[in-house]
């Protein structure tokens, strides 16, 4: 599919074998287990604290109404913490992020040099 | 003329002026569909922003919130955090790996010609459900705000499918994008001025907020009631209540995710890590839109009250009744014509992503699926 498709500008696309070879090599492994050491705990993390508000909200609205600070409850404090913990992994994943770049520039450096021949390197 | 009315003539004149601006810049697929993925980070961040923040979360969950008080904030709560989805699986991987709909991903690891239909049906239909709900939003506003200068319903509803249709066949992406971004800061800047109006309100004391959060009172079967807006439960009540909820969790975590004019908007970004930084500076719009929603909302039900809503145009006019309330007739004029813009704006995102796919899912799943061009 992507084999017969003009390159885009700036960008690298190599042909079915040549991927196939990338996907064996011991660098890329390292960054698909990069990748997943960051995202599958983060993913999980944020499943977990988001469903524990409907969770509560819906199965102890009681313990929820809890007043904390004048009339805000618990749920309120829960519902807008949400969204700080929604911006904190975003952050933290920008950050990781850094490290999957460098090691995909490696990659595609490395596969740039070698096939000067066939795949094109974009126009 | 009525304010209204010249502020939407406004925006219109402006959109139509950008419109013609992209249809010098639009010859190729790539410009047409893709913007000719020149798109910065901001621009599309902005941009996804705006495409997401339709008349269903400026006008839909302020009154939601306005009538069923912290149950309704909870749609505000799933709303960006689904955005995490987004950001951890979905934005780089589809901008890697495709090139205009989300089934040139799926293409790769699956039958592409059955993969193709199904993903061009399934946009169309959700771009349909979709796009119906902001059309009636359109209809009602319009009817609402305009009535003295005789437009009707149907008018309404007709001249936004027209505006709509012209904007993305002479404009394409580009034209598309660009109404999206200046909608979002119109949005953004509306809601951040009605946040502060409802703050002075209150003398911008949080407390005496809360405290009136605390203590609404409206009329409920001809009774006063006076109920705690920020106790659960106004809205998911006993015995599937829960139930709802996780439901409504579920379907917004990972539907998010699947919003054929959210995808189609990573393409217009030339790499993946372009893509995540307009992820992020979504993330950062949305989710000060939707904390925002606790004074528009709240703010409804404790200055304007349900009693007033409810006889003033329903549940959606809330927060342009609470405009009306905090500064007068010009601010609600104001207030209406964003979320019209809002409207016409997620209509034109609905529009381009529908068309994309139908011209080139369903145009290569009829030739086999293997396609390519």
């Amino acid at each position: 599919m992507s084999s017969t498709q003009p390159a885009e500008l700036g960008r690298f696309e190599a042909q079915k074998s040549e991927w196939d070879r990338i996907a064996a090599t011991q660098e890329f492994k390292d960054l698909m287990s990069t990748k997943k050491v960051f995202i599958i705990p983060a993913f999980i993390f944020f499943l977990v604290y988001y469903f524990l508000l409907p969770v509560l909200v819906g199965y102890a609205p009681q313990f929820m109404a809890t007043k904390v600070w004048g009339e805000v409850n618990l749920a309120y404090l829960f519902a807008l913490s949400q969204f700080f913990m929604a911006w904190t992994i975003a952050w933290l994943y920008v950050k990781a992020a850094g490290d999957f770049d460098r090691l995909a520039k490696d990659i595609i450096d490395k596969a740039e040099n070698r096939s000067d021949k066939g795949t094109e390197v974009a126009r | 003329m009525s304010t209204p009315l010249i502020m939407f003539l406004v925006f219109i004149a402006i959109t139509l002026g950008i419109t013609y601006w992209a249809s010098k810049r639009s010859a190729g697929s790539s410009a047409y569909f893709a913007a000719s993925r020149r798109v910065t980070g901001w621009q599309n961040g902005i941009a996804v922003a705006g495409d997401y923040m339709s008349a269903a979360s400026f006008l839909g969950i302020a009154g939601i919130i306005a009538f069923q008080g912290y149950d309704g904030f909870m749609y505000s709560v799933g709303w960006l955090v689904a955005y995490l989805t987004v950001l951890l699986v979905v934005a780089e991987p589809l901008r890697n790996a495709g090139r205009y709909t989300m089934a040139d991903v799926l293409a790769y690891r699956l039958k592409p010609r059955p993969v193709r239909a199904m993903a061009s049906i399934s946009t169309l239909t959700v771009s349909t459900f979709y796009m119906i709900a902001q059309m009636v939003g359109a209809g009602a506003l319009v009817a609402l705000l305009l009535k003295d200068s005789g437009i009707s319903y149907k008018t309404a509803v007709v001249g936004v499918g027209i505006l709509m249709i012209v904007y993305v066949v002479f404009g394409g992406m580009l034209a598309t994008t660009w109404v999206q971004i200046i909608k979002a800061i119109l949005l953004m800047a509306g809601t951040v001025l009605l946040s502060i109006l409802v703050l002075a309100h209150f003398h911008f004391s949080f407390g005496s907020f809360f405290n009136a959060i605390g203590h609404v009172t409206y009329h409920e079967k001809g009774q006063e009631v006076v109920k705690d807006f920020l106790q659960p439960g106004l809205r998911f009540k006993p015995p599937y209540g829960a139930l709802d909820l996780i439901s409504l969790g579920l379907a917004l975590i990972f539907g998010t995710a699947g919003l054929p004019h959210i995808l189609v908007r990573f393409y217009t970004v030339p790499d993946a890590k372009t893509a995540r930084a307009s992820v992020v500076w979504a993330m950062v719009l949305i989710g000060s839109f939707y904390i925002m929603t606790t004074f528009l909302g709240f703010g409804a039900a404790t200055i304007v009250g349900r009693d007033f809503i409810a006889t003033h145009g329903g549940t959606n006019m809330s927060a342009p009744l609470l405009a009306q309330a905090l500064a007068g007739n010009i601010f609600f004029a104001f207030i209406s014509s964003i979320a019209f813009a809002t409207i016409l704006a997620v209509v034109a995102g609905l529009t381009i992503s529908a068309s994309t796919s139908r011209c080139l899912d369903q145009r290569d799943s009829s030739r086999g699926g293997t396609q390519t061009w």
